[in-house]
């Protein structure tokens, strides 16, 4: 079994009108041994700006960690919250220091940039950006997901049918894969 | 195998492991005490390695005394798993520790809590959790039975109902278990569940 799947893990990011939601499933699992049902992937950085992190869990807890250092950090230095766009560099050098020995997670990231334009983007574990226009996956259960969001997205969605697209994309896509589940946590902002 | 598990009561917490120390086929000795008293309000139960297990633990003990010698004040239960998570997972990617530990505490506002920490350094609260080849039973018995705020009777008798379990069911079973508690008097040891008594040494 490969490293990424030790955990299990599903994410999913989209992108509406002014908006953005980004949902996880909320099991914690080692292999096929589920441990907990209520396992925190996304996090906030700031108000506008959300990070979920799919992949090993030590990985996540430490890589979530470094993030919000560097974050407070930089709101000491620049009185300001980062952008989403200079949060995505910032996660994707930070991955890619480990070029050789790296972190096995894949990031989401989904935040609000100037003007309340909304931002998605994910990462492998080496940091390679891949923005999108609509939707991100990550996980365990990312082909199902790419599926689910392929048929159920459509542009420029309020708030409340975003919240409902993604998650009957997300509970639909677990529901085929073993490994996440029992549950989903959504964000939308 | 090494089985450890516990659970979070009506103002307190248990933790209960297995006694054997083994190297593959023998049994060293079968009361070997792997649920640590970390201080006055913390158990530290661990399972894995033999040589890590004490040393890690101990290590992880030591450093909570000091933090408590030099602030004047305990460390609460979070800080203490997050501590050794933390040490955890610097090891990880230079000398990795094969430790899985339970860690139960009681604050004083807080109440008592459980915390999983893998040998990998995944860490996460929860109300019960086993490890080792006994959680199968362990964790199946406790989906069934447990439910929040079980009073202490309960709860040592769902932990009876678990080592009878894993005692009955797993082919290399363990023969005797140790049950350890934490609530607002402190952590102490609780009962011994044997069946197999070690020789006593003759003398000489």
């Amino acid at each position: 079994m490969s490293i990424f799947e030790y955990n299990g893990s599903a994410l999913v990011a989209m992108v509406g009108k002014n908006c953005f939601a980004i949902a996880s499933d909320r099991r914690l699992g080692v292999q096929l041994q589920t441990i907990a049902t209520d396992f925190q992937r996304i996090f906030k950085i700031h108000d506008k700006l959300y990070i979920g992190l799919s992949g090993l869990a030590t990985d996540v807890q430490t890589l979530y960690q470094r993030l919000a250092f560097r974050h407070k950090l930089y709101q000491l230095r620049e009185e300001r919250d980062m952008k989403p766009e200079t949060f995505a560099s910032l996660v994707s050098a930070l991955l890619y220091e480990k070029r050789f020995g790296p972190y096995f997670c894949q990031p989401v990231l989904a935040g609000l940039g100037d003007d309340n334009v909304p931002f998605i983007c994910t990462m492998d574990c080496l940091g390679a950006k891949e923005l999108a226009k609509d939707f991100v996956v990550s996980g365990t259960a990312s082909e199902s997901l790419y599926g689910a969001c392929e048929s159920m997205y459509k542009p420029n969605m309020e708030p409340e049918e975003l919240f409902e697209t993604i998650s009957q994309a997300l509970l639909s896509s677990v529901d085929r894969d073993c490994l996440s589940g029992w549950g989903g946590h959504v964000f939308v902002v | 195998m090494e089985c450890v598990f516990g659970l979070v009561g009506d103002g307190f917490a248990l933790i209960a492991a297995d006694t054997s120390a083994v190297h593959s086929i023998l049994v060293h000795k079968s009361n070997e005490d792997k649920v640590m008293i970390l201080d006055s309000h913390k158990l530290l139960g661990a399972s894995g390695e033999g040589g890590d297990r004490v040393q890690f633990t101990e290590f992880i003990q030591k450093n909570v005394h000091l933090y408590q010698f030099r602030n004047g004040i305990p460390l609460t239960t979070a800080a203490a798993a997050n501590f050794t998570r933390g040490e955890l997972a610097i090891a990880l990617r230079k000398n990795p520790n094969f430790v899985n530990i339970l860690l139960a505490g009681y604050d004083k506002d807080i109440g008592p809590s459980l915390y999983y920490i893998d040998y990998i350094a995944t860490l996460h609260k929860i109300e019960k959790g086993a490890f080792g080849y006994g959680s199968y039973f362990a964790l199946s018995m406790m989906d069934r039975h447990y439910h929040s705020g079980m009073s202490l009777e309960e709860a040592i008798d769902l932990v009876d109902k678990c080592i009878m379990e894993i005692r009955s069911r797993l082919v290399v079973a363990p023969p005797n278990f140790v049950i350890k508690i934490v609530d607002k008097d402190g952590a102490r040891e609780y009962a011994w569940r044997e069946s197999v008594k070690d020789a006593g040494v003759a003398a000489a």
